[in-house]
């Protein structure tokens, strides 16, 4: 079941699967404001990703889905409302804390090193438990192939692997990806959705931002529209495929 | 008299040297630059600093090597005190703020030296050891300029194995390149670029103390030397070792060249060098790269 956001969105456990089942959220944003200056981005937003599935963000371009990771990322600032991590209130903590705790980012523009090697964006952050290279270069044989490259000889689609990488280096406990399939060909957007799969059956959280919406509803258990800085609709993905009015007005498709 | 082996060979090794004090002075400035956007226009009362202190270990241990371990590590600390007071606060101010602050203790700088050494200008010996004349190619040449010349490669070299291949390096690699995604992988990025800074002083307190037994000593010895470290960093592209070697050649070169050949337009000829580079390559010779 979908449920259309109105006035002040949150709480409304109810609707959330996981709380119903008494799983508590490994994320949850409670009314959230974010601004750029003086411009308002992130009014009131509200938001959970329970523990074990897959949390899909969509909206239009400029709808605030970008502001909204880098929020939970401690990169833009909270300005108002609070966030919290598994129970944990990390409202205003810095981004290297926020990473510590567990959250791994692959930025929209996939933050790889210009001057970096494949090999060090690996070991860069240096967490004891993350993924290790053995295993990273098994999952990813191109970047076993291209370990001396630096970021600025890797194609697009091998840069986005190696930011998905480097996140798995970290241990994350929630893995946040923005726009992972954007601007690539299509077999490369069929094995980073195989990468997403293997990583979802595996049990990792996930938050992902995405335009391509065929993508995001496969591999998504839950949806969140955005519209204007705003959460407008949440629910599974079924219903949001047979809400026409909402996929028409919030998605233009 | 210009093509003059022998007059070639000298200059060339007098540019050297000069390369070599400004590669020092500016690789730390560089890097500090490239990684959080922040200036310090004190880094040349760093170096001045350098100088003064060599000069009082020299007269205490009569040791111009006790000096040369010392002086270093003594502004570093100066440094890293100034960081934690003033700097560090101002990293999340404009730009304009940063220039004024750090402008603005170039004049205490100036103030504390005169007042704990005087106005008179200081020289300090150069060290026996090196006190004496080699021959270069045929050209004698005094040994302990050489030695200005050896501290500046091995330096060079050390820098660029610790960039190339310590993960603290990868770490100011990464930070020049994008700071946000470095904290992102859990990196505290202002710790790494305090040592940074403090690196950046000891050596700008290094080449004080090693241009101290060849120029004079006196408060403002660090204006003109400033005013060419910056051009050098303009030059060269903030962030990239590269850029600090080769933009320290070039100045080095033609200002000592152009001391030479046509005194009146050494100066001019460097800013319209800079002015030139600047037209042709904005961001410098060897600009940041971007992958997006
Ligand atoms: N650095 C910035 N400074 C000022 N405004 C910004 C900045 N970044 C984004 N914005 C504005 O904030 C709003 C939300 O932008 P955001 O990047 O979060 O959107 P998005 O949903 O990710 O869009 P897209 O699908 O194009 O990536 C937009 O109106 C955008 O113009
Ligand atoms: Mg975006």
């Amino acid at each position: 079941m979908g449920t259309r956001e109105q006035g002040a969105p949150w709480p409304r456990q109810a609707a959330s699967p996981g709380a119903a089942a008494g799983t508590p959220s490994l994320l949850a944003l409670d009314a959230v404001d974010a601004f750029y200056d003086r411009s308002h981005v992130l009014q009131a937003l509200s938001m959970e990703v329970e523990s074990g599935t897959v949390v899909a963000l969509l909206g239009r371009n400029g709808a605030g889905k970008t502001t909204t990771l880098k929020t939970v990322m401690g990169i833009v600032p909270v300005r108002a409302g609070r966030m919290r991590f598994d129970g944990a209130d990390v409202t205003g903590l810095p981004t290297h804390r926020i990473a510590r705790l567990g959250i791994a980012y692959v930025p929209e523009d996939r933050g790889i090193f210009a001057s970096l090697t494949v090999h060090e964006h690996l070991t860069l952050a240096n967490v004891p438990d993350g993924w290790p290279l053995g295993r990273i270069y098994e999952a990813f044989p191109r970047l076993a192939e291209r370990r001396g490259h630096r970021g600025t000889q890797l194609s697009g689609g091998e840069q986005q692997m190696l930011s998905i990488a480097r996140a798995l280096t970290l241990a994350p406990r929630l893995l946040i990806l923005d726009e992972p399939t954007e601007g690539l060909a299509p077999v490369i957007v069929e094995e980073i959705a195989a990468i997403a799969g293997r990583l979802k059956a595996e049990g990792l959280t996930m938050l992902l931002v995405e335009q391509n919406y065929p993508f995001a509803a496969r591999i998504a258990d839950r949806v969140y529209v955005l519209g204007k800085g705003r959460i407008r609709w949440h629910g599974a993905p079924a219903a949001l495929d047979a809400d026409e009015e909402v996929k028409h007005t919030w998605l233009g498709i | 008299m210009l093509l003059e082996p022998g007059f070639l060979i000298v200059q060339t090794l007098n540019g050297l040297q000069l390369s070599m004090l400004l590669f020092l002075l500016s690789i730390g400035l560089s890097v500090v630059f490239g990684m959080m956007n922040f200036i310090n226009l004190a880094h040349g009362t760093l170096y001045m600093v350098g100088a003064y202190l060599a000069l009082s270990t020299v007269r205490w241990f009569d040791s111009f090597w006790v000096a040369l371990a010392l002086a270093p590590l003594g502004v570093a600390l100066i440094g890293a005190l100034f960081y934690a007071v003033l700097l560090r606060h101002m990293q999340r101010q404009s730009p304009m703020r940063q220039v004024l602050v750090t402008f603005g203790l170039i004049f205490v700088g100036f103030d504390a030296v005169r007042m704990v050494w005087g106005v008179l200008p200081h020289t300090i010996p150069v060290p026996e050891t090196l006190a004496g004349r080699v021959y270069v190619l045929g050209e004698v040449y005094p040994a302990y300029r050489l030695f200005i010349i050896a501290i500046g490669l091995a330096v060079l070299a050390a820098l660029y194995a610790g960039l190339e291949r310590t993960r603290l390096g990868a770490v100011v690699r990464a930070g020049v390149d994008d700071r946000t995604m470095v904290a992102a992988l859990g990196i505290d990025v202002e710790r790494a670029f305090f040592l940074v800074f403090c690196l950046g002083c000891w050596l700008a307190g290094l080449a004080g103390v090693v241009s101290a037994p060849v120029f004079s000593i006196f408060p403002g010895m660090d204006m003109s030397i400033l005013i060419l470290t910056l051009i050098v960093v303009v030059v060269g592209g903030p962030g990239s070792l590269k850029g600090a070697v080769i933009g320290s050649l070039v100045i080095g070169m033609v200002d000592t060249y152009g001391q030479v050949v046509a005194p009146e337009f050494a100066r001019v000829t460097i800013y319209a060098l800079m002015a030139a580079v600047l037209l042709v390559r904005p961001h410098g010779l060897f600009p940041v790269r971007r992958t997006h």
